[in-house]
Formats: structure tokens, sequence, C-alpha cells
């Protein structure tokens, strides 16, 4: 149940950025709310004042397209319209693959590209208010309890992986984001940048001053061809226990040409295997270019007992989308 | 804009949200925080909605807002000012049940019957874009709503076959519904 | 006329006897000869229009003018012990109360039973405190204004640290449910096992699964005067009444208990519960009525499970697969209290084997109590005998068909011949539709390794075949009362309930069959103990054989009242009336001889307001034979080998039970158990932090229920045989066989795919994955290193 809070639904953004700034982290947007309302229920923010940004939409939402096909996804664009647009669908194929295979139709309809970038993680622990490090704890209670669903690369001490297919597929286009800030200033950075590991004093996984809001997520041309590749623990509606989204250009010998080989369930933050990338690059995309990037691309991973397994599975999950992606499989 | 903090241990503030309900316009009083679901089942006495997990976990609170399914129990009352919202309740007419809802009962697509209501919003929300979906594109578009009587095989028969009688009476109507 | 009885019963792997009130009936049984109008052809349900438009009523969805809302406070804490509790802030809430702990629950109301609030912690998530206010928020707002200062204590966890010399006592009783185990022995397995040619010893082990009904439990309370009348989601209407009038100290009949729809139980709901007791009080208290229902996280920490098992079971055989013994040591972790149901059901009773020996110990530990679960021990249990018997077939060469064959047995354990056993049907049956023959053998699955580290996207398929059993037909006490009005209709009366199975319209179909009405015209007035005969829970599959031949008899009476009626009217003899569909036909009453027909509804239109009742209960069933419903089936599962995911491709069914009355129903009950099952196979598990006892997934999102993805093609064969010598109706059970054989089905199939044994539910990516690794180790560890791939 929902503690008590107020509730406006501000004409303007530049009203937003302002309560955003005077109440710090008591004001929070509500776009899609389907994170949100589930961490209010759990008890999991202190949250006092919500701002709905749905009289924005007809400015934050939509997807644009720019020179040479860049797109500009307005925040406020449901997964479920990332998911069916004809561009993304495109020449972004990977994104929408990851929008369409990010929690079920209804979630899809609601949840916002920019409120996806912004969710929190789903360590079990942490949802379960347990006195976890993120809450306050002196240790991760995953590392030392159930961790099945934990990161395999280092990191410390939360163990919680980034919960976004999305923020996956983006990092494999060099997205960046669109954030404005209080006074009314525009910036534009790298998602990579803005990405970070969750910690007791901010437990996002995504770097916002206090006053600022994601207002777009900017995708540059993109060449060559994509994949997203998901395992679940079921057909759908699952967060992704390993992916892996890639996108990869060919020079007319057939050789790899570009690539980008990003890992999702393994980590914080969605993880760049650029010595993956490396591996593939001049190469034909055959069985030997495939066993050396995807041993790269585990190059480093430190498991612990419960969840050794994502090693092997993101392996397979990364041998798949290649094999997507190999000229013979059209 | 007036910003308050909350006062948390007085008296509820309430505040009024307007908007339509199958097809009729509803005002209610409620605290902000009060979800879609809540103002549905307790303000409004619409019932057939149920509640689930309260999570966005089972589906068995999906409605219809503008058009698209959503999870009533992750939807504020307050963010639906203006929306005109589909509940299970506003699809039959007295003596004639709506084709989704007489192949549910032919097909016995339900057991229990609590997660139907959201079922057949789902099925609703999928013919109202898709008149002729294929089984995969309706397998696709119920994921979204938990049976845990186990009834799947029969819900996605029945979404085929009210999408063809959708079909036939639209057809019947001259075509005007496709 | 009515008459006591001492009657023999099955119930949920488990003899019972009872002394009851049972009724003998003259009907001519519904044998394979029967030619019936309504009963076998598919009915879609009486009650489907409330359900498919949201007026179905559900216990949450009762709003009683006045009516308080109750939220539990529930211990974050495995085992510990409440030092002191402070609700004063709660308590200064506007809008709340009645904040109730341990200390101050008034004694006297509750007259007979446990304090439904603890002081003393067994559980992650047990009842510490409960909240009453004008609104739901606000019971849930004073929740988190209640301050709590726990003794933590370090908790019993494993059936290993319970079995422990001095571990901490769960339970009064101690750590073993009746202080030891339960021991069946017939003949001498050890000389049995001496005697094998073969012999499997392994140890199968099987999660915890949470019902998750969609629907949770729920409590509406109205006290007036000394009159309670409760609104529950339950099983069993006339079970709660019952035991709310003992826990009282109230007569039956000022206890009403109402439950007429209900959204799934699975074996959760036979109350009355904690929080059934816990709304009643605060009622009682407050002089109001009190809603009380639970949301999903209450749902899945407090009220019951399937308990985990280990069983060690070995299997001794002769070269001809002729079974020699079979012993079974199993351990069922019930949690903080509750029965574990009969694991070693499977083994006693579905092959011939003389020497077998099944040790069964239920083991308590600090979680949340098990409860009955749709088939409790039997999916448990087969899951390992069915592995077993795969296993064994594997080592002996032979199929696994044909060893079920050669040791199929015509009677159950203590020797009493079953009534009819269709396995040898079945097995042939569904072999041919199945396509069972020429499946290919295992393969090597370093071999499968080796590929997988090739790259190939590589999905291998497998077929199994797995069997079940469940041995409960119905039982007495099941009354019902057919009362024909007026206006031609018909209402069938007892307090039982339709918990989503269809019970309603099978027994309209059933009473209409019977009265000669229509289906139509046939009311149901199920799930309200007022002015109602005791009906019987809907547990163990056998509401519908318990009381269709109940109503079937209460529906002969009335229409021999209605006949006879009928012939003084026109002045010929019952024998010459007859009564289909609704309408009389008289022979010899027209002039001249003639015959005159009649619809009911204008004969009593002719003669005034009529009393016209016919009351039915079941006799007992028959001493010297036993019942068994069977189930065989055969699964095809793909498994991704770069992902380690079990797919479930198709199940085939093949089911007897008895003559059947709905096939409509009768399938979708057999398709929704198999989706159990699967789900008990692949995704379903209560997982638990392994050193605090914590529940880690009380919820939607991580207890992975399946979705309409995860559902394999199903298909049913029914065998109608009426099984006409154990009742009126000759009907068995369905709503738990086939919840029994899809995980050992699956588990074979998987193993057929990949030449992989999974002895451990549930089948996880990675389980899958770590098997295929070591198998590819264990090959060619040294290879793998010539060519630099680590080993890891």
């Amino acid at each position: 149940m929902i503690p008590r809070i107020d509730y406006d639904r501000p004409a303007a953004l530049d009203t937003v950025l302002d309560v955003l700034l005077r109440e710090g982290r008591r004001a929070r947007p509500l776009a899609g709310g389907t994170d949100l309302l589930q961490l209010l229920k759990d008890g999991l923010l202190e949250v006092e004042h919500l701002l709905d940004l749905r009289a924005l939409a007809p400015t934050l939402s939509g997807i644009a397209v720019g020179p040479g096909g860049a797109l500009r996804i307005g925040a406020l664009t449901t997964l479920a319209e990332v998911a069916e647009h004809p561009l993304v669908r495109g020449s972004f194929r990977a994104l929408a693959q990851a929008a369409q295979l990010s929690a079920s139709p209804q979630l899809r309809n609601m949840a916002t590209i920019g409120g996806n970038l912004l969710q929190l993680n789903r360590c079990e622990y942490f949802r379960s208010d347990l006195p976890c490090w993120l809450h306050g704890g002196r240790s991760c209670l995953a590392a030392e309890g159930d961790h099945r669903h934990h990161a395999i690369f280092p990191q410390a001490p939360c163990l919680a992986v980034h919960p976004s297919d999305p923020a996956t597929a983006l990092l494999a286009f060099d997205a960046r984001v669109e954030i404005a800030r209080p006074g009314g200033a525009v910036v534009e950075e790298p998602l990579s940048a803005r990405l970070k590991d969750p910690d007791p004093d901010d437990p996002h996984h995504f770097h916002l001053e206090e006053g600022e809001l994601i207002t777009a997520v900017l995708l540059p041309p993109a060449e060559g061809e994509s994949v997203y590749e998901k395992a679940m623990e079921r057909a759908a509606w699952s967060f992704a226990l390993a992916a892996a989204a890639v996108r990869l250009s060919f020079s007319d010998g057939g050789r790899v040409a570009a690539a980008r080989v990003v890992l999702g369930g393994v980590a914080g933050r969605p993880r760049r295997a650029e010595a993956a990338e490396a591996a593939l690059l001049g190469r034909p995309l055959d069985a030997e270019a495939v066993a050396a990037a995807v041993e790269a691309a585990l190059e480093g991973a430190a498991p612990l007992p419960g969840n050794a397994y994502k090693v092997e599975l993101a392996k397979g999950i990364l041998r798949k989308a290649l094999q997507r992606l190999s000229p013979q499989a059209g | 804009m007036a910003i308050q903090t909350v006062e948390r241990t007085g008296r509820p503030r309430k505040v009024p949200v307007t908007f339509t309900v199958n097809g009729e316009l509803r005002e209610v009083w409620v605290e902000p925080r009060r979800t879609l679901l809540d103002a549905l089942r307790i303000d409004l006495g619409l019932t057939g909605t149920k509640e689930g997990c309260d999570h966005g976990n089972c589906g068995a609170c999906t409605v219809i807002v503008d058009g698209r399914a959503v999870y009533s129990c992750l939807t504020l009352a307050v963010s639906c000012e203006g929306a005109s919202i589909e509940t299970v309740e506003g699809l039959s007419r007295p003596g004639r049940l709506h084709p989704i809802q007489q192949a549910f009962l032919e097909r016995d697509a339900f057991q229990c019957g609590y997660c139907t209501p959201g079922q057949i919003m789902s099925a609703k929300a999928l013919l109202d874009r898709r008149p002729d979906p294929s089984p995969e594109e309706i397998r696709e578009a119920m994921s979204g709503n938990l049976c845990r009587c186990g009834a799947y095989p029969r819900i996605v028969e029945a979404v085929r076959a009210a999408a063809a009688a959708l079909r036939a009476e639209g057809a019947g109507e001259g075509g005007a519904r496709a | 006329m009515p008459r006591i009885v001492k009657t023999q019963y099955e119930y949920e792997g488990r003899i019972r006897e009872q002394i009851t009130v049972v009724e003998e009936d003259d009907l001519p049984r519904w044998g394979e000869e029967a030619q019936l109008r309504l009963v076998g052809r598919p009915q879609p349900r009486v009650d489907g229009e409330a359900r498919v438009t949201g007026a179905a009523r559900y216990t949450a969805d009762i709003d009683l003018p006045g009516m308080l809302f109750a939220k539990v406070l529930r211990s974050p804490h495995a085992r510990a012990r409440v030092r002191r509790i402070d609700t004063s802030k709660a308590e200064a809430l506007p809008g709340v109360r009645l904040v109730l702990t341990a200390d101050n629950l008034p004694p006297g109301i509750l007259k007979k039973g446990p304090a439904p609030l603890v002081k003393e912690v067994r559980f992650f998530g047990e009842e510490v405190a409960l909240v009453v206010a004008d609104e739901e928020e606000t019971a849930y707002d004073a929740l988190r204004l209640i301050d709590v200062d726990y003794e933590v204590l370090p908790p019993v966890l494993t059936w290993e640290e319970a079995l422990a010399e001095g571990a901490p006592r769960v339970t009064e009783q101690g750590n073993v449910e009746g202080g030891q185990p339960v021991i069946k022995t017939y003949g001498d397995v050890e000389r049995g096992l001496a005697e094998a040619d073969v012999v499997i010893e392994r140890t199968y082990t099987t999660q915890v699964e949470l019902h998750n009904a969609l629907e949770p439990h729920g409590t509406v309370a109205l006290w007036e005067g000394d009159r309670l009348t409760v609104w529950e989601s339950t099983q069993s209407v006339s079970g709660v009444r019952k035991g709310l009038a003992q826990a009282y100290g109230l007569p039956d009949e000022d206890v009403r208990v109402i439950c007429e729809y209900m959204g799934g139980g699975f074996g959760a709901k036979f109350g009355p519960h904690r929080h059934t007791h816990l709304a009643v009080i605060a009622a009682r208290i407050l002089g109001r009525p009190v809603r009380l229902v639970l949301d999903r996280r209450d749902e899945d920490l407090a009220t019951g499970n399937r308990p985990a098992t280990v069983q060690k079971l070995r299997i001794g055989a002769k070269r001809d697969g002729t079974l020699t013994a079979i012993d079974l040591v199993s351990y069922q972790i019930q949690g903080a209290g509750g029965t574990g149901g009969a694991v070693g059901g499977p083994a006693r009773d579905q092959y011939r084997c003389p020497n077998v020996r099944t040790v069964e110990y239920g083991v308590y530990t600090n979680a949340g109590p098990s409860t009955s679960f749709r088939a409790p021990g039997y999916p448990e249990g087969a899951f390992a005998l069915e592995s077993a018997l795969d296993e064994l077939a594997q080592e002996l060469g032979l199929d696994p068909l044909e060893l079920r064959r050669r040791n199929f047995t015509d009677r159950r354990r203590d020797g009493k011949r079953y009534a009819q056993n269709s396995f040898l049907e079945a097995y042939e049956v569904g072999a041919k539709a199945f396509g069972w023959s020429g499946r290919p053998q295992p393969p090597d699955p370093a071999e499968l390794w080796r590929r997988r580290e090739r790259g190939e996207p590589l999905v291998v398929r497998g077929v199994g075949v797995a069997a079940g059993m469940w041995g409960s037909a119905g039982w007495p006490p099941a009354y019902a009362w057919v009362q024909l009005h007026h206006d031609g209709t018909a209402t069938v009366t007892s307090a039982t309930q339709d918990i989503g199975t269809g019970t309603k319209t099978a027994l309209a179909m059933v009473a209409a069959e019977e009265l000669g009405y229509r289906l139509d015209d046939i009311r149901m007035r199920f799930g309200d103990t007022v002015m109602a005969p005791w009906g019987t829970g809907s547990g163990g599959s056998g509401t519908t054989s318990s009381m269709a031949p109940a109503v079937r008899a209460a529906a002969a009476d009335a229409r021999r009242q209605l006949l006879q009626l009928v012939a003084d009217y026109f002045g010929v003899s019952p024998e010459q009336v007859e009564l289909r569909d609704g309408v009389l036909r008289v022979q010899g009453a027209a002039e001249g001889g003639g015959a005159v027909e009649r619809r009911v509804a204008e004969f009593f239109r002719d003669i005034g307001p009529i009393n016209i009742v016919g009351r039915g209960g079941r006799a007992p069933n028959p001493a010297d034979l036993a019942a068994i419903s069977i189930a065989v089936h055969f699964a095809e599962v793909s498994v991704d080998v770069q992902t380690g995911r079990v797919a479930v491709e198709r199940i085939l069914a093949v089911h007897e039970s008895g003559r059947v009355i709905n096939p409509l129903t009768m399938t979708a009950q057999i398709e929704g158990g198999v989706l159990f099952g699967v789900g008990f196979a692949l995704t379903e598990e209560r997982r638990l932090d392994p050193r605090r006892g914590w529940v880690l997934n009380p919820d939607l999102e991580n207890y992975k229920i399946l979705t309409v993805k995860d559902a394999p093609r199903i298909e049913t064969i029914v065998l109608d045989r009426p099984d006409d010598q154990l009742n009126n109706s000759a009907v068995k059970g369905i709503g738990e066989p086939p919840v029994i054989p899809p995980a050992a089905a699956i588990a074979n199939a998987v193993h057929n795919a990949t030449g992989l044994r999974f002895r451990d539910l549930p089948i996880t990516p990675e389980k899958v994955l770590a098997a295929l690794a070591a198998a590819g180790r264990a090959a060619g560890g040294r290879a793998a290193e010539k060519e630099g791939v680590r080993p890891r």
C-alpha cells in the first residue's frame, strides 16, 4: 500500500525541474509508475511528492528521426511504442527486441524508456527491505545468501544487476541521454557515462543530479545488423538471467568491420565487452571468431558458487546472438 | 502551484478526479495514493476488476485505459484525469454477452474465474487493435495475465474464436468495424 | 432410510475410517449400459456468465455497511521472541479502530484452539499483530507504526539441522511429526533386494511449492448478536462452519459460512485459518463487520505450501523387470507445522511388488507451515518412483512402458482389489496416440557439450513417460436436497461449493438427468451453509464423487414424489408417467386412453402450491473394493543446449476416472493439472535465505508460475469407463491425478533428450548447464585444455 503522498501534474517542464531542485529526493517524477509505485508500496523509497509528467507527454514522448537516421526517443515514450516503431525495428532492431522482451504487454504499455533507465534493481533482499548493504546493513546479503540472480563481474559490495533490457541494447548503439537541468539547460551525454552501480546513498543505476530530468534517449545513426538475446526463467515476463545485445557490420569481404557486444544481467551496469569486440574485428564470423569473442566477453568473470552458471549461460546467450548475425543465418 | 508537505498522521486529503468509465463520466474523490484498481473497486463499486498481487505481477487487475491494456494496481487514480477507462463490466449488454465473453464461456477458458476479467480485457485490447491475430500474437498479448488454474490453451482458443466472431459481426455490419 | 455405518475410504493416500450417517439408495447404477441424455456431453458452466462478466462476487468483493478493514503485521524473522511491542503510535493514527497483539487479545472470545497472534515466532511471516481501521490504506499505515522489539534466535532450516542432536524444538511435539516416522512394511525389503538382479539406489529431492491461487485467502466476519456470519474463500463451507462453531462455542446453526465464488484453493483453503479467527475476533470486539483479505505476500508466507522432500529410494528387480523390492525413506520438510502428504503412496500402491517398505518423516523447521497441496505427496513421490523406474528400465534395456506393464497390479497394498484399474489400457492407447515406439536413445551429454562449445545453436528433443495413481473416489457424509418449484425449475441445495472446477455444472447435469428436467431449469445453491445439508469439502478429488451420488439420490426422491402426484392427479399409476426435458407425458390420461403431454410448470399451475423436496445422501463405499484413478502422461521436451532452458513442447495425458460427467470441464481439469505439474518440474520454487530463513520470493515476480507462453500443447485422452461398483454415478475424481505424473515424465524426457538425469526439482537452466558442463569436463577435460579452453 502506498504511503500518503502529495500529487501534482505540472504543465511545464520548468516547474518540474524547480520542484525537483527545491524538494530534492522528497519529490519524484512519475511517468509510467510501474517501478515507482512498487517501490512506494514496499516502503523502499521515502517520497512525499509525486510530479506526474503526463501533461508533458506532447513534448517528451514520441520517436523522431534526425539526420542520417538518428533517432530521438522522448523519455516518456513507452516500451511498447519503442518495440513497435518501424524505425526502431529497422535500424535498431536489438532495441526493439529488448523492449519487446521486457516485462509484459501491460507493463510495456505503461513503462517509459526514461523510467526504464531509472528503475531500481530487483535484488530479492533489497526488494524485501531486508537489512542489506543498500539499506544500511554491513554487507551484501545476497553475496552471503542466495545470489542466483546476481552479478558475476566483480562489483562491491552490492551484487545487484542492472535490471533493464533496453539499457543493454542502448549501449550497443552508443546511445546518449538528453537531460534537462534546472534553469533551462539541456545536456547530452553518453548513456554509459551516467550509468553507475547502486550504493546506499543512491540505489539507482543511473546518476542524476538533483533537479535533473531525463528528457530523451538519443540514438546516433546505426550501421550493421543487431540482435538482442535474453535468457529467462520462464518464456515471458521475467528479468534477464543473462542477455546479450550485439551489433555487427561486415566489410565486403564478409569480415567484421564494426562490433558492439554488450552483456546484460551480469553486472551492476550493462557490460560492454570491448575485448570481445576486438576479437571479432577484421575476422569472418566463423566458429573460431565466435569462440574467441565468447571467451573474451566473459574474461574476468568472478562468480560466486550460486551464480557460476551465469558464466556459461552468458556464453550461450552470446553464442546465440552471434549465430543470429552470422551471414549464413539469413 | 501549491506544494505542501504531506501530513502523514492527520486525516487523509482527498482530491477530485474525473474520468470516463465504460462510456460514463464519473467523478471520484480519492487520496492521491489510491490506485485506479481501488478507485474502481471501492469508490465505484466495480468489483469485476480483481486484485491478485497489487504489484503488476499477475494481470488480474487489467483494464483498458485510452485503448491500451494496463495494470490498474500500478496506476494512480489521480493520473487518470480525463482518461477513458474500460472494465469488464462495460462489455456485455443486458441479455447479450460480448463475443469475447461468449467465447470464454463456450470454450471453458477459465476455471475459478478470478483472473478472467483481466484476461478478457487483455483480449479486448488486442482485438481492438488487431482483428485477426495469429496464435503467436495472441499468446504474446495474453502473456501478461497469469492463470493459476491453467486455462491457457482454452484462453488462446477463445480469443481466436472471439476474433472470428467479431470479424463476422463486423462483416454483418457492412465491414464497418474492421 | 438413514443409518449409521462404519466406513472406510482413502483420502489423499491415507486410509480413513469413520462412523457416519448414510442413506442407501436403490437407484440403478450408471454403468456402461446406462442411457443418459445430458451426462457425458460437454456443457458450458452454469455459472459461467457470472464469471466472465465480473458479476461473480468473491470474498474480497463483499462490502457490508459499516465494514472495517484489517491487516496483519508479520514477523521479519524466522525464529524470534517478541520482547516488547509498542502499538501506541498505530493506535493514535486517526481512522485506526483496534490494534491487537498476543498481549491484548481478549480472553473468552476464542474458546478453543491456539491464539492467532504469537510472541514466539516460528517462521518468517508469522502473525504478530492485527490492525483494524476505517480504510485499508489506514490499516497499512498503522502497521508501519508498530514497533516490535524481537530477540532474534537462530532458525532451524534444513532437515539435517532439525534432526540433529540437541536441535531447538520447532514445535511442542519436537521436530518430527508424531515424534517418529510413519513406517509401513510389506514383506521383507532386504530379502527382496538380495533377490534382485539389478538394484537402483538413488536420492530424489523436490522443492517447496506455493499454492498461489490468484484469489488470496480472505474473510469477512459479521456478528449479529451471538450469531456469526462469515464470508470465507474456502474449499469447505461446512468444514469452516464446524470449525468456527467449535472455536467460539456456538451451535452450528448460529454460524453461517458463505463462499459463493472462489478464486482457487488447490488445498490451502480448508479453514478456519488464523486470519479467519482474527477477523472474527476483531468483529466481535468492535461490533462491526471486519474484512481481512490477505495480500500476495501474506499469502506466500503464511497460508501453507507443498513441503520439500528428500527421498532415498531403492528398487530391486529381476532381469525380466519383475520388481522384487521397493524401499523408500522420505523426509518431508514441513516448516513450522502442518501435515505433509503421503509421499510413500505411489511406492506402496502403484505396482505389484512383494517387498515394500516406506519410512516417512515429517520434519519441522522454521519456515512457513505446510498444508495439503493438490495431490499432497503424490507428485513428489511419483517424481522419485517414476524417475527411478525410468532409470531401472534403462539399466535393464527394457522399454519403460513394458517395465510398467510387467508390474501391473490389480490390488491395493492392503490386499483390496481395485474396482477397476485401467493402467494397461492407458499405456496402450497412449503409446499409440503419442507415437511412443521408436524413440531414440539418449545422446552422450559430453558430445552435446562439445558441440555447444563449438557454438552450435543446438536444441535437442526427447520424450518420456510417467504414470500416476490417485486412490480417492469420494466418501460419505454428503447430502443434498432437490426442491421443485412451482415455475418448473428446481434447486439443488448443499453446503458444498464450487472452487472453480465446475462442480455446480456437473451436479446440475446429474440433477437434470435424474429428474428429467432441462439443464436450464436447474438452480444450484451451493457455497452457503444456511438451510443446507452438510456437503463435502473440495479436497481429495472427491467433490463430484461424493456429491453426485447424493444429488442423484435427492433428484430421484423428488422425481418419485412428483410422478406420484401426477399419477394421482390423472388417476394413473406412476409407471405411466414419463418426464423428459421438463415435459410430463402421461399414458392413458387422455380421453380414449391416449397420452397427455404437459410441461411441469403447467401441471403445477393446475394444482396450487407444492412442497416437493427430495433428500439424498451418499452411500458408503463398498467394503471389499478399493478405488483408483489413473493417469499416464507422455512428454516431449526440447532443451536449448546453449541456455540450458527446458521447454515442454507437448504433453499427452491419458486418464481414467470412472464415468465422465462433463467432458468440457473434466478436460479443463486435466489441462490445468498438467500445467501445475509442468511448473513443479521447471519453474516453481519457494526460496529461503540459507542462513536466516527469510522467504526471498513471496511474490509473483520471482515465484514463477507459468505464463501462456510456457504452456505446451496438451492433448487429453479420457477413457470414459464407468466404475459402477463404487457409487451410483460410477464416478471418481479428476482434480488431482493430472498433477502427479508430469514432473517425472518431463525429467524422463529431459534424460532422453540429453542423456542427463535430473533428480532434483525444479530442472532449471542452472542445473542443466552445470550437468552438461560436468559431463563435458568428465569426458574431455584434458582434450579441452589442449585446445586452450580453460575449464572452470
